[in-house]
């Protein structure tokens, strides 16, 4: 190529066929194009040892690093190395605004280059895909001599090659600055096009890694998160003297967007317990529900009317989420003094009420809370009797499916709640689970499941 | 899903096709709603192939419903599958729109008011009229 250095002016462009066969083309001053062709065979007889060695070693120094930063720097020496030139500089594609970025310009300054896909030499290079070799870059009208006046460097002869992937995506581009020596030649193209090769599976492996990691990341942070949630839900069930309560959450995700809770009130000498369902799934769901744990605790300790604080907690969650978010809601509380339960429901599925066997559905209520502000719910009583027990669940429960996509739905649950025979409140619920768990088999949980039951015990 | 709009009657009609589900349905649904806004605050949801939809798409539906109303518009919906109809009622939302069951009365329903109030205004009109000639 040195040789034919005075013939050639702007740019010389090749095209490599296949890894084996190298097809140079060079453009001449007076516009005529040269090709010159080269087979595997040429290319091995011609390659000397030391570059022989020096692919390996790099191949062996590639495979090496797995962190993304140190990788790049690792490449830019590298292949300034093994091609001795003065500079190297690597361009990453980013993909979604189609720009080449420069992730180190080695040497003393390191400013962050951008250059936009089809522009300049590595931006030709990116679109075309092809390996170009430009004698002398200031005669070169795709050549931008800005980067050299911010540096201070002197680019004379480049070597500009796409890197592509395993599915022939061009996901970067290397530029090799200024041959040592002379000028390069058709064997250092060769040997950047082979290090190219090496250099885009090295760079795809090191994100691969570096994603990985952030998914790890993610994970640990899920489990913090899991372990928090569980601490919210309640875990252990006091015998109380009146009644007995009970609940299971199998969340379909890490964390889920169910919530039930129970809390004996010394104060108004009263039993609350809550169900609820948050819009959504995973992560948004579950910060919900911390945040409905506090302000349902808080409620229940600064009144006893249910209608105050059913308001209360509409009115906080409307103000506290976005719009389209709503949380239904079955508020029950058992005044000991007059062994009545008082309930409302804010657009929770119906609770059924069991009484000598026999099932009734619960079916008043209001709008779920989050959705309008100054509801007012009407709060509805019961005078209970022994053996009487409450049945409220999430919609995960019903609308839990087998691998035929049927639900298990309100039919099956009905059967099995009119036929409990058992007497302590756990081997009712674990019952219950267990039926559901039966029925679904091996398929998915799509939805949280929750379930709480109360018993009247005398 | 899948979300069509046209216009008709100066009433841009929304039709949801298949399931609205939490994520990118809803957000797609809002992006195009705030983008209609911008010129008409007549809304119709044609909810008549939407077979299915998850808490998050009643709740981009209450979501819609506010925004149309703080832009002084009005949004109905039409033509809701059993099993659509049936959340809204479990949630206790159906009384919370103005669902219709036919494309033309739904339409007709935007402009109904005005005409009872262009109508009112009218006899109000006549009514002045007659006793300002009482007075005279």
């Amino acid at each position: 190529m040195s040789k034919n250095s005075e013939s050639i002016s702007k740019i010389s462009v090749k095209t490599l066929v296949n890894l084996h066969d190298l097809e140079l083309v060079f453009m001449t001053s007076k516009g005529n194009s040269v090709s010159k062709r080269m087979t595997e065979k040429d290319i091995l007889e011609k390659l000397s040892p030391r570059e022989l060695l020096s692919i390996i070693k790099a191949y062996a120094l590639l495979n090496s690093v797995l962190d993304y930063d140190e990788l790049f720097k690792i490449i830019m020496r590298m292949v300034t190395y093994t091609l001795s030139s003065e500079r190297s500089s690597l361009f990453i594609i980013d993909e979604e605004k189609q720009v080449l970025k420069s992730i180190i310009a080695q040497g003393k300054v390191n400013t962050e280059i951008i250059v936009p896909v089809g522009q300049g030499l590595a931006g030709y290079a990116a679109k075309t895909g092809d390996i170009l070799y430009i004698d002398d870059c200031y005669k070169c009208n795709k050549f931008d001599k800005s980067y050299d006046r911010t540096t201070g460097f002197k680019t004379r002869d480049m070597l500009v090659s796409p890197l592509k992937n395993k599915e022939g995506k061009i996901i970067g581009v290397i530029q090799v600055m200024n041959k040592k020596n002379g000028k390069f030649t058709e064997y250092d193209m060769l040997l950047l096009k082979l290090l190219s090769t090496q250099i885009a599976i090295a760079i795809e492996n090191a994100k691969l890694y570096k994603e990985s990691l952030a998914k790890q990341k993610i994970d640990d942070d899920l489990q913090i998160a899991k372990d928090i949630q569980k601490q919210l839900l309640p875990q252990v069930f006091p015998e109380f003297e009146y009644v007995d309560i009970w609940g299971a959450n199998i969340p379909a995700r890490e964390v889920g967007g169910d919530y039930f809770d129970f809390y004996h009130s010394e104060k108004y000498n009263s039993i609350y317990f809550a169900i609820a369902d948050i819009t959504g799934k995973g992560i948004s769901a579950a910060l919900l529900v911390s945040m409905l744990k506090a302000v349902f605790r808080s409620e229940i300790n600064h009144s006893e009317d249910l209608e105050k604080i059913s308001l209360n907690l509409n009115n906080f969650i409307v103000k506290n989420t976005p719009p389209e978010k709503f949380i239904t809601f079955f508020l029950g509380k058992i005044e000991l003094e007059n062994q009545t339960l008082n309930y409302i429901n804010a657009g929770h599925n119906y609770p059924y009420f069991i009484r000598n066997n026999i099932l009734k559905p619960l079916k008043t209520g209001g709008l779920p809370f989050g959705l309008f502000e100054n509801i007012s719910y009407q709060v509805n009583r019961i005078k209970l009797q022994k053996n009487d027990l409450l049945f409220m669940y999430t919609d995960g429960i019903t609308e839990s499916q087998n691998r035929r996509y049927t639900q298990f739905g309100e039919v099956r649950l009905k059967k099995i709640l009119k036929r409990i025979n058992k007497d302590k409140i756990k081997e009712i619920g674990d019952l219950i689970m267990g039926e559901i768990v039966k029925f679904t088999g091996d398929f998915p949980q799509f939805d949280d499941q929750t379930i709480l039951l109360v018993r009247v015990k005398k | 899903m899948k979300l069509t709009v046209k216009e008709k009657e100066g009433v841009s009609i929304f039709k949801v096709k298949g399931k609205m589900l939490i994520g990118e349905d809803t957000l797609v649904f809002r992006k195009n709603l705030i983008e209609v806004l911008e010129k008409n605050n007549k809304i119709l949801i044609d909810l008549s192939e939407c077979n299915y939809m998850d808490s998050a798409g009643i709740g981009e539906m209450v979501r819609s419903l506010m925004t149309v109303q703080d832009r002084k518009g009005q949004l109905k919906i039409m033509n809701l599958s059993k099993k659509v109809k049936d959340l809204f009622y479990n949630l206790r939302l159906i009384s919370t729109f103005k669902i219709y069951d036919d494309e033309t009365t739904a339409v007709m329903s935007f402009y109904k008011k005005s005409i009872t109030k262009a109508k009112a205004k009218a006899e109000a009109g006549t009514k002045k009229k007659a006793s300002t000639k009482k007075i005279k």
